[in-house]
Formats: structure tokens, C-alpha cells, sequence
């Protein structure tokens, strides 16, 4: 959980201290910060007190989602450090998020490794001698 | 080449050894290995794809850390819903934004991420107003 209000009690007496409403809902994700988009961005006249908090957490969930999946990818590649690459590695390769983001493209990340069948090699007897060159049969 | 296996041990087993051509991806392992066996590649409800001599390097990448990570926080978070609408702070506010939220999000997520967004999300406001 994310310390940035106070670790006692409620803030009411000896001069208030303030408690986030990210730490009331236990998110990482900013809650005032969110609701002060929502207001701001007129999406309605009002805005209900546990929108911020609703949309906080499916945001936070979702980028928890993204961020452990991309680690996987940047683990397997031997790597520390996530790139872009990684990330299209993890979004692809996962059915809903790539169902998700299917019309999104991600700067820098290339495409999934993909060569259809018809395009590869026949693997009979009589292509030995052209082993190095995959040329046409005449 | 590598040959880096990951085995899911979830539910929706699923393994992905990617055939790593040297024109495409931008970490390509230019050691080329000239062997014989096929490598299968599956893809759930995708085409299969076998590269026999035409494979360069290998990458395995593992699908899927929703089901493993949320299994556990599940139980708890049904036994505090029904903690929470039977309580005698659980008034027709709290409710009608959870129900809100759930049309929101089913509509704009797929399938099992709906599903689990709209768990944490009750989750929090649970959470939230108990708070």
C-alpha cells in the first residue's frame, strides 16, 4: 500500500492530517487525481464519489496486467529491462489484450515472429542436394 | 539455436516458441543452426506453422499471469462483498455506482479481463467506503 498519508488513526484532532483516498481504497493508482480529470473533462455534470475509485482500480488492474506480462517477455529474452519490443511481444501473444488492443499500434515494436507453412521448405527426400537453396522445382 | 521452453503450469497451458527470423524482430540471435527438427508453434485457434531449416533463433514468452496472481484474492474479496451489501452502511449509492460500473467495463474489456477488472474494482470501492 502506498504511504502517503498518515499511518495512525483519521486525521480530526491536533491539527487534521491528511489521508489520500488512494491509501482508503488501498491503490496505488491516483484517486483524487482521477476524479479531478473526470470533472474536468465534463464527461457529466456530477460525478459520484466512487467512480474515481472504480475507475483507479480497473486502470491499475490493467496495467498491472500489461506490466507483469511485458516482464515476463523481457525476462525470457535474458533482459532487465523493459522496451517497447517486450511489450508488443506480451500484448500479441496474449488473446484479450490483443482483442484489446487490436487497433492500436505500439511505436518501435515490430511484429510476431510468423512464416506461413506454405512459404517454408519441403522436407522430402529429393530437395538434399538443394539443402542450402530452397529454389523452385521445375 | 536456443531452445528456451516455458511451461505454463495454469489452467490455459499454453506455450509459444516463436521462430525468431533475422529480418524481422530487432534482438535476433544471428547464430544460425541448421538442424533438422521441427519446431512446433502453436497458437490458440491460429494457424501452425512448423519451421524445419528455416529457423534462426527461439523465443519463449509465457502467457498469462491473470489467472495464477488473482486466484488467491478472489475468496477473500466474495466473502467481503457479501460482508459489505449485508452491512448496515451499505446504502443505495455505494450499489447503484457498482452496478454502473459493471456495464461500463463489460462493455469495453474482453472476456476474462472484464471479469477480473470488475472484481478489483468492487474490491476497492468495497474498501473504499467501509474506510
Amino acid at each position: 500500500m502506498s504511504s502517503a498519508g498518515g499511518g495512525g488513526g483519521r486525521g480530526k484532532s491536533k491539527g487534521s492530517k491528511s489521508v489520500s483516498r488512494s491509501s482508503k481504497a488501498g491503490l496505488q493508482f491516483p484517486v483524487g487525481r482521477i476524479a479531478r480529470y473526470l470533472k474536468a473533462g465534463k464527461y457529466a455534470e456530477r460525478v459520484g464519489a466512487g467512480a474515481p475509485v472504480y475507475l483507479s482500480a480497473v486502470l491499475e488492474y490493467l496495467a498491472a496486467e500489461v506490466l507483469e506480462l511485458a516482464g515476463n517477455a523481457a525476462r525470457d529474452n535474458k533482459k532487465n529491462r523493459i522496451v517497447p519490443r517486450h511489450i508488443q511481444l506480451a500484448v500479441r501473444n496474449d488473446e484479450e489484450l490483443s482483442r484489446l488492443l487490436g487497433a492500436v499500434t505500439i511505436a518501435a515494436g515490430g511484429v510476431l515472429p510468423n512464416i506461413h507453412q506454405t512459404l517454408l521448405p519441403k522436407k522430402g527426400g529429393k530437395d538434399k542436394a538443394d539443402i542450402g537453396s530452397a529454389s523452385q522445382e521445375f | 539455436g536456443l531452445l528456451s521452453l516455458c511451461l505454463n503450469s495454469t489452467r490455459r497451458e499454453k506455450v509459444f516458441l516463436l521462430t525468431n527470423p533475422t529480418s524481422i524482430s530487432i534482438c535476433a540471435d544471428p547464430s544460425r543452426g541448421s538442424s533438422d527438427g521441427a519446431q512446433g508453434r502453436e497458437e490458440a485457434g491460429g494457424e501452425e506453422a512448423q519451421g524445419g531449416e528455416a529457423a534462426v533463433g527461439v523465443e519463449g514468452v509465457v502467457q498469462g499471469g491473470r489467472r495464477r496472481r488473482q486466484e488467491g484474492e478472489e475468496e477473500g474479496e466474495e466473502e467481503r462483498r457479501d460482508l459489505h451489501l449485508q452491512g448496515p452502511e451499505a446504502g443505495a449509492p455505494g450499489h447503484r455506482h457498482l452496478l454502473q460500473g459493471h456495464t461500463s467495463v463489460r462493455l469495453v474489456l474482453p472476456g476474462e479481463l472484464a471479469k477480473h477488472a470488475v472484481s478489483e474494482g468492487t474490491k476497492a470501492v468495497t474498501k473504499f467506503t467501509s474506510n
